[in-house]
């Protein structure tokens, strides 16, 4: 197989254009909070119809990666995730943007994306077979094990008092089983209302949650949104690769993680960059200063992040199984084309799958000008804009927004009620990230749970069903260490500093 | 706010205007701009596939976009339950799925009747069907019937969500098989899909269309259709093997109440025109689904006898008494 | 270790600090009460998770009770008019959208908005700019939205008779 044949192939004038175009309104779809990387290549594929498959492959491959990528600016400049995946970018971003490193936070989060783009794509074009066999080992109880683990991280996102951070992820749970069930089929906490019928769509909660309480501080005092500092300082490049060169292990973790998270159709982007942060700070010497403006944060989750993308294709191309919501619009159109996933993607349609390939490798190339170019626009613009009206404009994108998810005005009312909530209940110590981390983990742990309940009753020993398998056990073991490694950690400092200067007391503000 | 005051009048002015001339048009000029197609589930399902399909061929026969739209949620609910909002010009027409418009209001309130939904045309479905792995002990569908048997409950079949088509057809299943199997719901049919692939159950309450999709790794013991699908020739039908079964999911459009007459025949028209396109049937048959017509003039009839198969079957699961 | 160190500070004032524990576990509890109405599939997962946020609540206030707490001094504070004039005029925006349309709603409340967001005195020259960037912004969004990305935003009921 020419592999490099296809990979000039997809670098035709026509095609390079394409990409070029595809990703940059990618990132700029990806950006405004609300529009997601979904919904970016679902407008797409109408479109897309119309050229050869080619072509159609590498633009929605093009607009998908600068979605994801795109949805660092929201999260770093008015700390809202543009996408899902982006929710871990908002912990150090934002606050790194408020001190006035917003420039620097951007063009890491550019580098880190290019990085975790490639790492994906390589593993898409190389184990790609071999890693679709692990999507498949990872059943029900191994999905509620991962969840697990994954609230296990709450104590790493609530500073100040986790029992806090427990309520606040109890809430958060306890959101995502508003609704019809999707196992039992019963019809939960609506309170008779038609509103909550349909749930609380996690993107919505996201803005609610990150976005509006920004907003309600905004508005109260005369000070500007962001710290910025006289001298210009153009992009920070050169700042931001010594970041990246420092964290090169950080970077290339993280970006294997995100490409093992995506290739479980049942987790996802928000998982994967929630994962690479925690074990970023868990690696760190500097662990305090996570959450507080660390670079290393920022990194961590944009290399994850955009290591989804090709990690997602591989149970989707190999499996016929989407890994990410956007995969599946993109499994939609490769169907309606004619195409059929599986073992022949690799022999019979090879040249159509190498370009794809090729063309997202392309793609995440392209992000490093693009993203830096229209990150330092979209910098700019934040910084210079008045607040009279940033605000407006703010407000504007969190509504339109919302509404656009589902086209629902009730999601809208769900988002502003959520976001006096989450400002409330941050004034009063309990941050958003427990919230979002329960809500999004919700599902994926109840229906883990009950499924995996079900079968353990047809199977006869509920034990071995939930502790039988090797996963289950790894998972088990992972979440343990997760709880108890900051007290290990904790214990063994004490013992080589022994200063009394630490005080006992919480500051939970 | 003067100024936006008089630029809100003037853009109101405008819109009443444009709805005014809508209004006016005749059908059979319809339609003379982009119609929107609501799928009340997310991307990438059955639905969204069909309709990506159709969508190319409604252009050629229109010259007009049918541009497709998501508002997913409450397993179909929330989009239904906002159809009688939606301007009723035949501009907005939505995705209707059977079993679902008639068992998801059943016994509770859901937001929407099924009364509410003005269907004007069905245009296929996808047979449920039995699928194993290919490494399967199940040869036939006696095989699992007879290990059914042997232990009660021991055979777990997954499927996508409660009180869903997968979910009436374990029932209906069970009942006339007189075996009792576990039934496992997933969130839609990819995830239970992948759970059949991997090994956490032993058999999936599927489709057609799934079996078309991974051809190279399940194959299906027996289908709910009428007649062998043409893609699997040999596959026997349930009937075929002694059991009543004839179902699965149907899909058809939908209008909000006091969309004009005229209009919905036009709409049934047309997408009675797309299903007889060839090249659609031949799509449309190689990714597993069956096309049927059910124009704007059957529909009462087709309803009325879903319902009474449905009711049936609800009673059966407990959802109604 | 002194006592003053061992005291918790409140993130906001002491007595908020006992009172949110204690609608935790009222929602907790209206949780747990709400599900014994479900099946036992659907029961199961919320009933546990109200179960461990009202444990985590109760320890929490015992927490609270045992090493006593005092208040946080440092709290940010700022305009509470303009924060809840910026929630109704969001609010109502949301609820006169479907009526008025997405065009109509959405310059209203931009300048609504803007009105709040303002913290030094109008010139009239400085109110023209606004007005005339609100106006260019909205349509650009609505450009965006409604003809580029297909997402039929509403045109508003009381002109469509």
């Amino acid at each position: 197989m020419d592999m490099l044949s296809y990979a000039l192939g997809a670098l035709s004038p026509v095609n390079l254009g394409l990409a070029l175009l595809g990703v940059a309104s990618g990132i700029i779809i990806g950006a405004l909070p609300g529009l997601s990387a979904t919904m970016a290549v679902a407008v797409l594929v109408p479109v897309t119809f119309g050229m050869a498959p080619e072509s159609a492959l590498i633009m929605l491959g093009a607009i998908y990666t600068g979605a994801i990528y795109g949805g660092s600016y929201a999260a770093i400049l008015v700390n809202t995730p543009g996408t899902p995946s982006a929710i871990a970018t908002t912990f150090d971003g934002y606050p790194m943007a408020k001190r006035g490193d917003g420039d620097l936070a951007v063009t890491l989060s550019t580098l880190a994306s290019v990085v975790g783009g490639l790492v994906g794509v390589l593993a898409l074009l190389t184990l790609a077979p071999l890693l679709a066999q692990v999507a498949l080992s990872f059943g029900p109880v191994e999905y509620f094990w991962l969840a697990i683990f994954g609230l296990t991280l709450i104590s790493a996102l609530s500073e100040g008092s986790t029992l806090k951070g427990f309520m606040g992820a109890g809430f958060g749970l306890l959101l995502s089983t508003v609704g019809v069930a999707v196992v039992g089929g019963d019809i939960r906490y609506t309170f008779g209302s038609q509103v909550l019928l349909g749930g609380i769509e996690t993107v919505s909660a996201l803005i609610g949650l990150y976005c509006i309480p920004v907003l309600i501080d905004l508005v109260a005092t005369p000070e500007a949104h962001l710290k910025v500092d006289e001298e210009q300082r153009g992009i920070r490049l050169r700042e931001g690769l010594a970041h990246a060169w420092l964290g090169k292990l950080n970077l290339l973790r993280s970006a294997t993680i995100g490409t093992g998270v995506a290739i479980l159709p049942g987790a996802g982007g928000s998982i994967a960059s929630l994962v690479s942060y925690s074990e970023a700070r868990r690696a760190s010497r500097d662990s305090a200063s996570f959450g507080k403006g660390n670079p290393q944060g920022v990194l961590a989750t944009e290399a994850a992040n955009n290591a989804t993308v090709g990690g997602g294709f591989i149970p989707t191309l190999v499996l016929g199984i989407p890994g990410t919501p956007p995969d599946a619009v993109i499994l939609g159109a490769l169907l309606v084309q004619g195409f059929r996933t599986g073992p022949e993607l690799f022999t019979t349609n090879a040249n159509i799958t190498y370009t794809f390939v090729a063309g997202l490798f392309l793609a995440t190339i392209l992000l490093l000008p693009l993203g830096l170019l229209i990150g330092r626009y979209a910098f700019k613009s934040i910084i210079t804009i008045p607040k009279a009206l940033l605000v407006p404009t703010i407000a504007f994108m969190t509504v339109i927004g919302t509404y656009a998810i589902r086209n629902s005005i009730s999601d809208v009312i769900i988002m502003l009620t959520l976001g006096v909530v989450g400002w409330l209940l941050n004034r009063y110590g309990f941050r958003p990230s427990p919230i979002v981390l329960g809500l999004i983990l919700g599902p994926i742990a109840e229906q883990g749970f009950v499924q995996g309940f079900l079968m353990g009753r047809a199977s006869g020993s509920y034990a071995t069903t939930f502790f039988g398998g090797p996963i289950s056990l790894t998972i088990i073991a992972l979440s343990l260490l997760s709880v108890f490694y900051p007290l290990i950690k904790a214990r063994r400092a004490r013992r080589r500093g022994h200063d009394g200067g630490d005080s006992h007391q919480e500051t939970s503000s | 706010m003067r100024i936006s005051r008089s630029i809100a009048l003037a853009t109101g002015f405008g819109i009443t205007i444009a709805a005014g001339v809508t209004t006016l048009a005749a059908a059979d000029d319809f339609p003379s701009k982009d119609v929107q197609y609501v799928i009340p589930f997310g991307p990438g399902g059955e639905s969204d596939i069909s309709a990506r399909l159709q969508q190319k061929y409604f252009e050629e026969i229109t010259g007009e976009q049918l541009v497709v739209q998501y508002m997913p949620g409450g397993g179909g609910a929330v989009g239904w339950s906002q159809l009688s909002d939606m301007s009723a010009d035949g501009y907005t027409i939505m995705g209707s799925n059977l079993p679902h418009i008639i068992l998801k209001p059943m016994g509770k309130d859901v937001g929407f009747q099924t009364a509410d939904l003005n269907n004007f045309f069905y245009f296929h479905y996808s047979p449920d069907a039995i699928l194993v792995r290919n490494d399967s002990p199940f040869e036939t569908l006696d095989d699992l019937i007879q290990a059914a048997e042997e232990a009660p409950g021991a055979v777990t079949l997954s499927g996508s969500g409660t009180y869903s088509a997968n979910d009436v057809a374990n029932t209906r299943f069970q009942q006339l098989a007189d075996v009792t199997t576990t039934y496992i719901p997933f969130k839609g049919t990819g995830a239970a899909v992948t759970a059949l692939l991997g090994g956490q159950v032993q058999a999936e309450w599927g489709y057609t269309t799934v079996a078309a999709n991974h051809q190279d790794k399940v194959r299906m013991l027996a289908v709910a259709a009428e007649e062998r699908h043409p893609l699997f020739p040999d596959v026997p039908t349930f009937q075929e093997l002694g059991y009543d079964m004839v179902g699965g999911a149907y899909r058809g459009m939908a209008v909000p109440e006091g969309t004009p007459e005229e209009i919905q025949q036009r709409l049934s028209d047309i997408f009675q025109q797309i299903n007889e396109n060839p090249e659609f049937q031949q799509k449309m048959q190689d990714l597993g689904f069956v096309l049927m017509d059910v124009p704007l003039g059957e529909m009462d009839d087709f309803m009325a006898e879903q319902h009474r198969v449905y009711e049936a079957t609800a009673r059966e699961l407990g959802l109604i008494d | 270790m002194t006592d003053a160190t061992r005291k918790v500070q409140a993130a906001c004032s002491a007595r908020a600090e006992f009172l949110l524990p204690l609608l935790f576990i009222a929602m907790s509890a209206l949780c747990i009460w709400q599900g014994r109405d479900m099946s036992q599939l659907g029961a199961v997962f919320p009933t546990t998770i109200a179960a461990v946020t009202l444990a985590a609540g109760v320890l929490r206030l015992g927490q609270l009770a045992l090493r006593g707490v005092f208040s946080n001094a440092a709290r940010q504070r700022g305009s509470t008019p303009r924060r809840v004039l910026l929630v109704l005029a969001m609010t109502a925006w949301a609820l006169v959208m479907p009526w008025a349309g997405f065009l109509l709603a959405g310059l209203a409340s931009f300048v609504t908005l803007m009105l709040i967001a303002q913290h030094e005195p109008w010139t009239p020259r400085r109110l023209l700019g606004h007005l005339i960037t609100g106006a260019v912004l909205v349509a650009f969004f609505y450009g965006l939205f409604a003809v580029l990305l297909n997402v039929p935003l509403p045109v508003g009921k009381w002109w469509m008779g």
